[in-house]
């Protein structure tokens, strides 16, 4: 069953030039599985995930996850969808400067407002503790390092235990220690809690690691393989 | 949505912290223009309270009198008919009795209204008050001293002398302050009085009394009914005026008119033979109101430049709480929170700093001996202006907040989270 199908997205950038960067994409994508996207910088990954995210309305095609349709709608309605079933990691690891990392981890799932604050701080501290930064848990977030900064970001992502967790090249800034703890929580969370997964990466290892692998060119997917 | 408010509340302490100074800066703002709205509306209001109270301590709530009035007209009117034109030469007023007619039954009708919490008969003569060869214009009041008293807080205005020597004195008078220094007399002096009709008669100043109002304080005397009633030759149902105090006074229009048709008299509230000061009363709370409000309104730009500063400055953040699940409305709600936040902290400190300036203009010594009572300068310390200068706050920072909540509200993250 699909969790996510995306249809004919086309997308066209008119700044400064008018150009198509998304020219007609369609997948689908299962429940509880890890899709990694891949293809040279600038062919329009960063482009897809934002439409797929929601985040970006600006397109044509349609748009369905968790047999929701999501084109079309209105900011409310997005933002409330967003919350509840997307997680977003950024290209660069997005904090909230000013808060302390818990905080930042904590806030999708407070503002979602769907379980008490006490429940809501023990899972963000358990998933402090998987990303191995527990301890820095009461400290700004402009006080760590970009590493930090990224696992706690993917950490965010996770609170609400999304249906999708989309991740615009989450491991881009870890070594790869780090890269190995967050790609196994990310099987883990595909695999054990049915949550579903896509990111775009460059490193060819954190590809492997995923059960299907796209490959984007020109705005458009021109390869498909599964690892398993 | 409970829970939403505690999210708004924590992101708007932290951004609010962030930026300490200007934030300050832009509370202070509000702060002066509350606190100077609470001391000056303060201050008015006591200013006009205190003389509001000089004025009705002297006048009453409900004057009736006989009105002289040329009513010719209306009886060759009835003579002729209405349809008929009717030209008078030199219409003149008839001569008519000043006094009210059936006095003593008024005034016991009076007294036994609801309404009504007393009434004080008089009788005023116009006469002269002759010194030397000077003769200067004046009027004698006859009262019934005790009710007038109860009234009007007469023995508060003795500056010289008592009001018991009056009562006891042979043709015993009290005179106004303004009038005695004119005249150059004081207590136990003698002076005589001519009347219109001829009569002349040597009184004796029993006591000074000033009222801070100079039509009594520079020409009037007051003296006992008897005494005027036997000056002008009446008994002692000839009473030229009723003052009548109210249990509240802002009914006195409607019940003015209702004694006027009852007792066949001419009835006159306080606000009408006041209006005058009434009106001087309304344009200094204009100004109050003028100038607070152009404060506030400069403490409004403070706010709405912070907010401006804060959005451009934390648009990485909006764009990333927009990422996370918070819509528009929930953006547009945190940027208002900021400005009502620091209208709310700018406003109490305000109204803490207000209400200590107006403690302290309460306590400037402030004496004129035209205005008797005065000790200190006069403030009105009711509620009624904190709540109405919170509100003034809260509305200022809700108009300076509301553009910028809607621009930040309207921000597209996706452009801002690409970098
Ligand atoms: N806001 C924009 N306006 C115009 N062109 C853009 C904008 N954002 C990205 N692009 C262009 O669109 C193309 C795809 O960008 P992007 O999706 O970020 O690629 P990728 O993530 O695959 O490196 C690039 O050529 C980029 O320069
Ligand atoms: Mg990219």
């Amino acid at each position: 069953m699909a969790i996510l199908s995306a249809t004919d997205i086309v997308k066209y950038f008119t700044e400064p030039v008018r150009f198509q960067v998304l020219r007609g994409i369609s997948l689908s994508v299962e429940k509880g599985e890890f899709v990694s996207i891949v293809g040279k910088s600038g062919c329009g990954k960063s482009t897809l995930l934002y439409v797929l995210s929601t985040l970006d309305t600006d397109y044509e095609g349609t748009l369905v996850i968790a047999d929701t349709l999501l084109t079309g709608r209105d900011q409310e309605f997005l933002a409330r969808f967003r919350g509840e079933h997307i997680g977003f990691i950024f290209q660069f690891h997005f904090l909230l400067q000013e808060f302390t990392i818990l905080d930042n981890v904590m806030l999708p799932a407070l503002k979602l407002g769907k379980e008490p604050q006490a429940t809501i701080h023990t899972r963000a501290m358990d998933l402090l503790h998987r990303m191995g930064i527990a301890e820095y848990a009461h400290r700004p977030a402009k006080q760590l390092s970009g590493g930090q900064q990224q696992r706690a970001a993917i950490a965010r992502a996770l609170i609400n235990q999304p249906t999708m967790v989309i991740g615009d090249e989450p491991t881009g800034n870890l070594d790869s220690e780090n890269t190995a703890i967050v790609l196994d929580l990310l099987e883990a969370i595909c695999h054990e809690m049915g949550q579903t997964v896509v990111i775009v990466t460059h490193d060819t290892e954190v590809a492997a690691r995923s059960d299907r692998i796209l490959t984007m060119a020109d705005g458009k997917i021109v390869g498909e393989h599964r690892t398993r | 949505m409970k829970s939403s408010w505690i999210v708004y509340a924590r992101i708007v302490g932290t951004h609010l912290r962030s930026r300490r100074r200007q934030t300050i800066l832009s509370a202070l703002g509000v702060t002066l223009g509350i606190a100077f709205y609470v001391a000056m509306v303060s201050f008015m209001t006591g200013v006009n309270r205190f003389l509001e109270d000089i004025m009705l301590s002297a006048t009453p709530h409900v004057r009736l009198y006989n009105d002289v009035v040329l009513d010719s007209v209306s009886i060759a009117e009835r003579w002729f008919g209405r349809s008929a034109t009717v030209l008078l030469h030199h219409p003149k007023a008839a001569q008519r009795s000043r006094a009210i007619r059936n006095a003593p039954e008024i005034i016991a009708a009076l007294r036994r209204q609801q309404d009504v919490v007393g009434v004080s008969p008089r009788v005023t003569a116009q006469m002269y008050y002759t010194q030397g060869i000077t003769e200067i214009p004046g009027t004698l009041v006859g009262v019934d001293l005790i009710e007038e008293n109860k009234l009007f807080a007469l023995s508060s205005k003795v500056t010289e002398g008592t009001l018991q020597a009056v009562l006891t004195t042979d043709d015993g008078i009290m005179i106004g302050g303004g009038l005695a220094d004119k005249l150059n007399v004081r207590v136990g002096d003698r002076i005589p009085i001519t009347l219109p009709s001829g009569v002349r008669r040597s009184m004796t100043i029993a006591a000074v009394m000033r009222f801070g109002i100079a039509q009594i304080d520079n020409a009037q005397a007051y003296t006992t009914l008897k005494t005027v009633q036997r000056l002008l030759g009446k008994d002692r149902r000839y009473i030229t005026d009723i003052y009548i105090k109210l249990r509240d006074r802002n009914q006195a229009p409607q019940l003015a008119a209702l004694f006027a048709r009852l007792y066949d008299c001419t009835a006159e509230d306080w606000q009408t033979f006041n209006a005058t000061i009434l009106v001087s009363f309304t344009i200094r709370n204009i100004l109050t109101y003028a100038v607070s409000i152009s404060m506030l309104t400069v403490a409004g730009f403070g706010i709405y430049n912070i907010l401006t500063m804060m959005i451009l400055e934390k648009l990485k953040d909006i764009a990333i709480l927009k990422a996370m699940g918070f819509s528009p409305g929930d953006i547009r709600a945190i940027v208002l929170g900021q400005s009502l936040a620091i209208g709310i902290a700018g406003g109490a400190v305000g109204m803490m700093l207000g209400f200590l300036m107006s403690l302290g203009i309460s306590r400037v010594p402030f004496r004129n001996e035209f205005l008797p009572g005065m000790e200190y300068l006069p403030v009105d310390f009711s509620p009624i202006h904190y709540i109405v200068a919170i509100t003034f706050a809260l509305a200022a920072a809700a108009v300076a907040g509301i553009f910028p909540a809607r621009r930040a509200a309207r921000i597209d993250p996706v452009a801002i989270l690409r970098g």
